[in-house]
């Protein structure tokens, strides 16, 4: 399976959201790395075909989606940052009905319903109504009703708003142990949800994405940038002003900073192992100055 | 004849008993089949009516309900242009009108959009589907009443049909054009293309409360005039009804049209 | 290309012992059918098997000859064809006799002697068609259906499979 974005661009009326984004996806989880904004969401309307591109178009397999229609939508599953349901649905009556759009077999949507419900731990809501829910339970069913069809191509906008950590952690654990033969794409600004299981990271600032490659690659990028030293409390606010700050902590009367810079911030200053955070907050820093 | 004289002989030839173990085998290797369930899809006529039991319960109540009563009022009031009967066929449209908009609007639902869009089903196959619906229920209605009237009272039908109707468009009308106005931004270029005039989807305002403020107002309306001493129900006054019915009509068609074309479009 | 849901995978799937019956009622006439055109009864066995495993695995075809068992002769024939295809050892015009209690009875050998060369004189089509009209006791219709000839060739085939056969038959 070959997914390819060709040029897409988004503009409204006086913005350009997503610029000129070309990109190949064969099998495999990506994380599309970047902060609210950044255009992460157009672009996956795109995808997803809910948005019409001003320019470009996305292809599978060499043939056009917007032209494969329901073909293409049978293949696709798909979480929103928010999504609704008719009100007074009970969580099985809304799976049960998402089942019955995607065209699932009814009787075969039962038994999938069950078995999605168990999966995200909802079994016991099965039958209370969804305006019941918690933000973190709704989270679940939408991740739920994304996998009723089992897709081929499935794509994640900020799954994990809303989760504790350890929801957190099953997710990542759920997607890292789906079968390989699908493309699946997270979106997201939050940095652990991807770092370990993507294979591929796109981080996405102002429309374009300015890097792409695997995990280790980019944060080689910071390799010899993160710097972990210790600042005067008196001087703190100077410095935290001037330069990109990681991580701070106060240690008596001394402030120990995880800083990330081109040349050694500090005297005494000494050189960190880079994580991708500190990539991402270094893309990202720039914006401010 | 002749055939079964062939018969008979032909049947000396017999064949060996099949053995039990080939059939045991077979079942046994049949059970193994891997039969993927999972990759099975409905046809469109499936998908219709499977629809049918997400249309909430209380569309299916109200339409019920409102048979019952206009039977109920036909088999024992009188006909007569002055009794209350014909402003009850009349206002009959909004109130039923408003059922069907609360079952279109489900779809709508914030949230839900994307979804629907990105299913195979399409958005415009369930609006079709629900439109479909709300017709045929409403057609079972009145053509009950229609059934009552000429079966006990006579041959009113036709006049009934024009009190029913006006109303009834009238009220589709203002309710699509409320499901626009709500959903859907102003202002889109060339309904007809919408491959490149793009819709914008605002979903955070529900159109029902326009609906209603819209169906208030027509029963008001009739009400008012009707208590004022306007017989709006007297023959005489039948070209007005005729043109009204002439006049939403194609406007009630017109607004579905665009609620169905639009619903295969993008967002902005 | 989805595959459309049908209500006969539904039943095999979610009804309780329906595979089961559905083999169990159809096993014995396709056997049947088989070992009179095989003559062997393990051979028949084997295609008969293949013909529901074949059937099972291709359940999107079905709708196209109506009744089921109808498919499965088709299934059938084919694969009897492809049978005959191979080369082999065993001439496929002998019918083995019953292993037990066969009956000594030399009329009845040579009764059955005779009724293998007067079904061989047949062509492969009529052959078959005999074998489905009075050993399977199938309708004409069903015949047409599951052979695809026209039902007016069917008929005029099988009159012509009868006269030879009584000719051949009488002459004892």
């Amino acid at each position: 399976m070959r997914l390819i974005l060709e040029r897409l661009s988004k503009q409204f009326k006086n913005k350009i959201a997503v610029e000129q984004v070309s990109v190949a996806l064969t099998e495999g989880i990506y994380g599309f790395l970047g902060a609210n904004g950044a255009g992460k969401t157009t672009l996956i309307q795109m995808v997803c075909g809910i948005v019409e591109p001003t320019a470009g178009e996305v292809k599978l397999d060499g043939k056009n989606t917007v032209s494969m229609g329901e073909d293409f939508r049978d293949l696709l599953g798909y979480l929103p940052q928010e999504f609704g349901y008719t009100p007074g649905f009970t969580a099985k009556d809304f799976l049960l009905y998402i089942s019955s759009i995607k065209g699932l077999e009814p009787k075969f949507a039962k038994k999938k319903t069950e078995e999605l419900l168990r999966l995200v731990n909802l079994e016991e809501e099965t039958n209370h109504k969804i305006r019941t829910f918690s933000g973190g339970m709704k989270r679940r069913l939408g991740i739920a009703q994304a996998l009723l069809n089992d897709p081929k191509i499935l794509i994640l906008d900020e799954p994990t708003a809303g989760l504790d950590p350890k929801e957190r952690v099953y997710f990542r654990n759920l997607i890292s142990g789906m079968s390989k033969d699908k493309i699946i794409i997270i979106s997201t600004h939050i940095v652990s949800d991807i770092e370990y299981i993507s294979d591929r990271i796109l981080v996405m600032k102002k429309g374009r994405f300015i890097l792409d490659g695997p995990a280790e690659e980019l944060v080689a990028e910071v390799d010899g940038m993160v710097w972990g030293c210790a600042v005067p409390q008196k001087e703190w606010p100077g410095f935290e002003q001037a330069h990109c700050i990681a991580n701070a902590h106060n240690r008596g009367n001394m402030v120990e900073a995880r800083v990330i810079s081109g040349q050694c911030p500090y005297k005494g200053a000494k050189k960190l192992e880079p994580v991708l955070e500190d990539l991402y907050l270094q893309c990202f820093y720039e914006e401010k100055g | 004849m002749r055939n079964r004289k062939l018969k008979r002989r032909l049947a000396v030839l017999t064949v060996p008993q099949y053995s039990y173990e080939g059939l045991e085998n077979t079942i046994a290797k049949a059970r193994g089949i891997q039969f993927h369930p999972e990759k099975q899809r409905m046809t469109t006529r499936q998908f219709f009516l499977d629809q049918i039991r997400f249309i909430r319960k209380e569309f299916w109540g109200m339409k019920l309900i409102f048979t019952a009563f206009l039977a109920y009022l036909l088999l024992s009031g009188g006909v007569d242009p002055e009794s209350w009967l014909w402003t009850f066929v009349a206002i009959s449209g909004p109130v039923l009108c408003l059922a069907n908009a609360n079952v279109l609007c489900d779809v709508y639902r914030p949230g839900m959009l994307e979804l629907q869009m990105t299913a195979r089903n399409s958005l415009q196959k369930v609006l079709i589907f629900r439109l479909m619906v709300s017709g045929v229920m409403d057609l079972l209605a009145f053509s009950c009443g229609a059934a009552i009237l000429t079966l006990w009272k006579g041959v009113y039908l036709w006049r009934m049909f024009l009190y029913a109707v006006v109303p009834y468009n009238l009220m589709c009308m203002g309710c699509l054009a409320a499901l626009h106005r709500t959903q859907v931004a102003s202002g889109i270029k060339d309904p007809s293309d919408c491959g490149h005039h793009m819709i914008i989807y605002k979903t955070e305002e529900s159109p029902l409360p326009y609906c209603m403020a819209w169906g208030i107002a027509i029963v008001f309306i009739m009400i008012l005039l009707k208590t004022e001493g306007y017989q709006i129900f007297e023959p005489e006054n039948v070209t007005v009804w005729v043109a009204l019915a002439a006049f939403s009509t194609l406007g009630a068609i017109r607004e579905m049209k665009k609620l169905i074309r639009y619903a295969a479009c993008k967002a902005a | 290309m989805p595959v459309f849901s049908s209500g006969l995978l539904n039943h095999i799937l979610y009804k309780e012992g329906y595979l089961e019956k559905l083999i169990a009622d159809n096993y014995e006439d396709i056997y049947r059918y088989c070992c009179y055109h095989l003559g062997q009864r393990q051979t028949a066995e084997d295609i008969t098997q293949e013909v529901f495993l074949k059937f099972l695995n291709n359940l999107d075809s079905y709708k196209d000859y109506g009744k089921i068992k109808n498919y499965l002769y088709v299934i059938a024939g084919n694969l009897i064809k492809n049978y005959f295809k191979k080369p082999k050892e065993v001439c496929a015009d002998e019918i083995e006799g019953q292993e037990e209690g066969a009956q000594d009875d030399t009329d009845n050998i040579l009764d059955r002697m005779m009724i293998l060369d007067a079904l061989s004189a047949l062509e492969k089509t009529e052959k078959d068609i005999v074998i489905l009209r009075y050993y399977q006791d199938l309708r004409i219709k069903d015949i047409s259906r599951i052979t695809g000839i026209p039902l007016s060739t069917v008929r005029y085939k099988l009159k012509r499979a009868e006269a030879i056969l009584r000719e051949r038959l009488e002459t004892i």
